[in-house]
């Protein structure tokens, strides 16, 4: 019951929004918030509720005909994504509150329908579910980056939407292929998770189906020969939207690696994985590479984007503890840092009407705070001790280090690359001449306390990671086996002596 | 004839019925309104006497007609389609010269042959039902007299529709030649049985598939279908989308279905068909202005879907197009629904009409928003259920290149559905208050056949059980 709320919350929420726009201006954005907020305190109270590992289920008929259940499940795993899609929310929200949006009451609705759609991807625990809710979230955010985006929207918001179709429909192809291949040898047709893990029979189609699942999933990340559309849909989309797509939604593609593609493939998945680690480190230094090159804030930001996700990739791709683990960590801190760096992206907008570094620099005189968290968080980008992302990337070079040497070497050494971006953002908009006759004001007292709160959680995850660790480490357990015991070999013996 | 064959034929007794009895009526008292009334009641009486007929199924009733499940299903959804038309008619036509009590005669006509198509076991009866459909069309879509646009698309019917009956027609009589019956379920029989293969049968079986494809709008015949929905009066429009072809296609699901396993001509020639629609609709709607013509193009596409849903030859493939059909049918007529609404106040014929409308008329832009999001197949809608059905009957059969092509083929779908949708949602210019089609008065009948099936697209789409459960129902076997 617990987690149909946790669902319904949001949904509900959405359309409350849209009604409250008949009080007030301003009713949209506190009702949304509130919503938000209860949301947050209904996970939280289930984190702090005790009895761990947490294992919640919640199962109700829906359509019988084809084995599909409304079967919503919890773990360590969705809770810590669920409490950031929550706390990411309330950022995008609190960090647009002195825009004024035409329509609040459909911009709020939208917001957090996406979200609702974001939750319900990381509770759903049956196929059909999980894909209906990964569909959904996308059209609400369309409408966000359509109506609320800058110029460009309406290209940005098509490019979106085809390819998060196209993609989707792939994954469904492969939900589908599984579907029935493991129907036929059970007699029993059911797009239920626990039924479906359970077979994990190589066969030449299911190759297939695990490829249409990884397009899926790898389309949302962000990974390079799927990422056409992301610079365009980052930059497009307005500040709040920027931040749920890059912030969480991008997380969704994710999640289903980690969930659905290497457990329900385990023995198709480990025979991608080599390919999965390559693309991985493409994706690091391509996004790197093209960031370097890029004089517009926001673009540099989704190309970084680009370059975290492909981190993600090479954790999943490697498939043991330390590099899941490495991956949940890097999930969590790319989700603060992209946050914090698109809310300091629109803070420059507001001030100078423009993303264009080339027309900024020398804005460290009359801001300073801003320039301090621009420098924590392009330092965090790189990847540096003490901060959030190190544990991450670290975590994962460690793991994939047993799968690949080459690999790691390579994707470690890409790392200078994030070092030349995050520096020279740093340094044309901070430093040099200052090319911006006046002085800017520096951060109002609402902004301080939002870049606040996440300058403080990037430090704690890197000072002390062991909370997300731990919270994740039981679904890292769990989820491992379900790879190992159907494949010729287990992934870790893929290690080279 | 027994009473009992008297009850069963009851649906044709009510439909025909009411059109002799309107015939004279009309002529004389030329009230409009009254013609309406009775038509609308016909209708609602042939979907009660659907259902109360149902328990007596199945039934023979002469060697002309086998009334069961599935043809009383697809009466009633082809009476529904009938119902929205003549309630979206009496708005659509009112103080234009065209508004007279006969169009709803001749929607009767139509949906009376609509209904023989369904339940006819026989060559007689199956080519009598398609021309009364065919003839009452011709009417139907040339109903404006002064507008040359209308006699055009009636001619560009006329030809076509001559054309694959006279298809029909030679495949039928080879076909005949060669098995000696024209009762269709002996027919299917035959053919199934081993040997039975020989030249003729194939090539009547081919120019009966012609003449199947020419009315289902497939692709190479596919030809005429954009000109018709531009140029027909809306509710007639609707008509040709809706109740034709859902009509053949109950046929043509019902007696391929056992050929399909055995005839790989019959098959692969149907698939090629089937993944050249998908093609060719979604190609050509791409670079469409006129919204009447994307839907055109889109049902060419949809039609694609529905044929290689239920080309795996199965009883799924045949429930997961026919829940396909429904779903579109009814999305088809919320697309019609609003656009007839819109062109009572104003124009609605191409992107540019309908430019910004959420901010003039925010219900009927969210009405045709639901519309296109359902026939591009977006969650929690009734063609998302329906795309989902028919990719999974067509992986099932393991069709792979119809499956990729579904997948690719939606996704320049996506294209032109969204160019729709962000058209209305555009920011509002000053001069886009002065553009066509604002806020509709006095179309309360539109209305609520409007707001009917947007409720029934969102409920097949969230709640799809239910009626998947009825479809398994009436397929049986």
């Amino acid at each position: 019951m617990m987690l149909l709320l946790l669902l319904i919350v949001p949904f509900a929420g959405g359309f409350l929004a849209l009604a409250a726009q008949r009080i007030g201006k301003n009713a949209p954005r506190i009702v949304s918030l509130a919503i938000l907020l209860v949301e947050l305190t209904l996970v939280c109270s289930l984190f702090f509720s005790g009895n761990h590992p947490i294992r919640l289920s919640f199962t109700q008929e829906w359509i019988p005909r084809l084995g599909i259940s409304f079967h919503l499940a919890l773990d360590g795993l969705s809770l810590a994504l669920i409490i950031l899609t929550a706390g990411i929310g309330i950022v995008a929200i609190a960090s647009s509150w002195n825009a004024s949006p035409r329509h609040p009451g459909f911009f709020h609705g939208n917001v957090l329908w996406t979200i609702g759609g974001i939750i319900g991807v990381f509770l759903a625990f049956d196929l059909f579910l999980f894909y209906l809710l990964w569909e959904l979230m996308l059209i609400p955010m369309y409408f966000i980056i359509l109506l609320w985006g800058d110029g460009s929207s309406r290209a940005a918001g098509i490019k979106f939407i085809i390819f998060t179709q196209v993609s989707g429909l792939f994954m469904l192809l492969g939900i589908l292929v599984l579907y029935f291949h493991a129907g036929m040898a059970s007699h029993v047709y059911s797009f239920d998770y626990d039924r479906l893990v359970m077979h994990a029979r190589p066969a030449g189609v299911l190759w297939w189906a695990m490829f249409g699942f990884f397009v899926g999933c790898a389309v949302k990340l962000g990974i390079v020969p799927f990422h056409a559309w992301l610079p365009d849909a980052y930059c497009a989309a307005p500040p709040a939207g920027g931040i749920l797509l890059g912030g969480i939604m991008s997380k969704t593609g994710a999640y289903a690696l980690l969930r659905f593609l290497v457990p329900l493939f385990p023995a198709e998945s480990f025979s991608f994985s080599r390919i999965a680690m390559v693309l991985g480190v493409v994706s690091i230094i391509y996004g790197a590479a093209i960031a370097i090159a890029q004089t517009d804030l926001k673009r540099l930001i989704a190309y970084s984007s680009i370059s975290h996700m492909g981190f993600v990739l090479l954790a999943i791709g490697a498939w043991n503890e330390p590099a899941l683990q490495g991956a949940i960590m890097q999930i969590v801190s790319h989700a603060v840092i992209i946050t914090a760096l698109f809310i300091l992206a629109d803070c420059l907008e507001k001030r100078l009407h423009t993303t264009d570094m080339e027309r900024m620099g020398g804005l460290w005189e009359g801001a300073p705070r801003m320039g301090f968290v621009m420098l924590l968080f392009a330092l965090a980008s790189m990847g540096l001790p003490g901060l959030g992302s190190f544990v991450g990337e670290f975590l994962t070079l460690l793991g994939s280090f047993r799968h690949s040497a080459v690999i790691t070497v390579i994707a470690a050494a890409s790392g200078i690359l994030s070092v030349i971006y995050a520096l020279s953002m740093m340094h044309k908009v901070f430093q040099g001449p200052p090319s911006h006759g006046r002085a800017i004001p520096d951060l109002s007292l609402r902004e301080a306390t939002i870049l606040g709160v996440l300058s403080v959680v990037i430090i704690g995850a890197g000072l002390y990671p062991q909370p997300i660790i731990a919270a994740s480490a039981t679904p890292c357990a769990t989820l491992q086996p379900a790879a190992g015991s159907a494949s010729t070999a287990p992934p870790i013996a893929g290690a080279r002596p | 004839m027994t009473a009992l064959d008297w009850q069963m034929l009851l649906p044709y007794v009510i439909l025909a019925g009411a059109a002799v009895i309107l015939t004279p009526l009309t002529a004389f008292l030329r009230n409009r309104s009254l013609t309406a009334s009775i038509a609308c009641v016909a209708f609602a009486g042939t979907i009660i006497a659907c259902i109360v007929i149902s328990p007596l199924t199945p039934r023979s009733v002469t060697p002309l007609f086998t009334i069961d499940r599935f043809a009383l299903y697809f009466i009633c959804l082809i009476a529904m389609c009938s119902l929205s038309a003549a309630l979206l008619s009496w708005d659509y036509f009112r103080g234009s010269e065209a508004a007279c009590g006969e169009f709803f005669i001749f929607i009767l006509l139509s949906t009376f042959g609509a209904a023989t198509i369904v339940s006819s076991v026989h060559f007689v009866s199956l080519f009598l039902g398609l021309e009364i459909l065919n003839v009452s069309f011709y009417v139907l879509i040339a109903w404006r007299r002064l507008d040359s646009g209308g006699i055009e698309a009636a001619m560009k019917y006329l030809i076509p529709g001559a054309v694959g009956g006279a298809f029909l027609l030679f495949g039928m009589a080879l076909v005949n030649a060669e098995l000696g019956t024209m009762r269709l379920s002996s027919i299917v029989s035959r053919l199934v049985a081993p040997g039975t293969a020989s030249l003729i049968v194939t090539s009547g079986i081919a120019l009966i598939m012609v003449g199947i494809g020419f009315k289902l709008a497939l692709v190479p015949f596919h030809l005429w279908t954009a000109d018709i929905y531009q140029g027909a009066p809306l509710p007639a429009a609707m008509l040709v989308a809706t109740a034709s072809k859902a009509a053949v296609f109950a046929l043509f699901m019902r007696y391929f279905y056992p050929i399909l396993a055995l005839h790989v001509f019959a098959s692969s020639a149907l698939t090629a068909m089937a993944v050249a629609s998908m093609l060719f609709g979604n190609l050509l709607a791409l670079r469409q202005k006129n919204l009447k013509r994307i839907l055109a193009y889109s049902s060419i596409a949809h039609m694609g879907y529905f044929v290689s849903a239920f080309l795996g030859g199965s009883r799924f493939g045949v429930i997961a197009a026919t829940y396909y059909l429904t779903a579109y049918v009814v999305t088809i007529i919320v697309a019609f629904g609003a656009l007839s609404m819109l062109s009572i106040n104003g124009k609605a014929e191409t992107i540019d009409d309908i430019r910004s409308l959420s901010v003039r008329s925010p219900w009927l832009a969210g009405a045709f928003t639901i519309a296109c999001a359902s026939l591009a197949g977006l969650p929690l809608l009734a063609g998302f259920f329906g795309k989902f059905y028919a990719l999974a009957a067509i992986t099932r059969s393991g069709a792979w290149t119809s499956a990729v092509t579904l997948v690719v083929t939606s996704g320049i779908g996506i294209y032109y559905y969204f160019r729709i949708i962000s058209a209305m949602f555009e920011r509002s210019e000053p001069s886009a208050k002065e553009a066509g089609g604002g806020a509709t008065r006095g179309a309360t009948l539109s209305a609520i056949v409007l707001s009917f099936a947007v409720i029934a697209v969102i409920v097949i789409g969230t709640l799809p059980a239910p009626l998947t459960g009825l479809i398994a129902l009436i397929v049986g076997r």
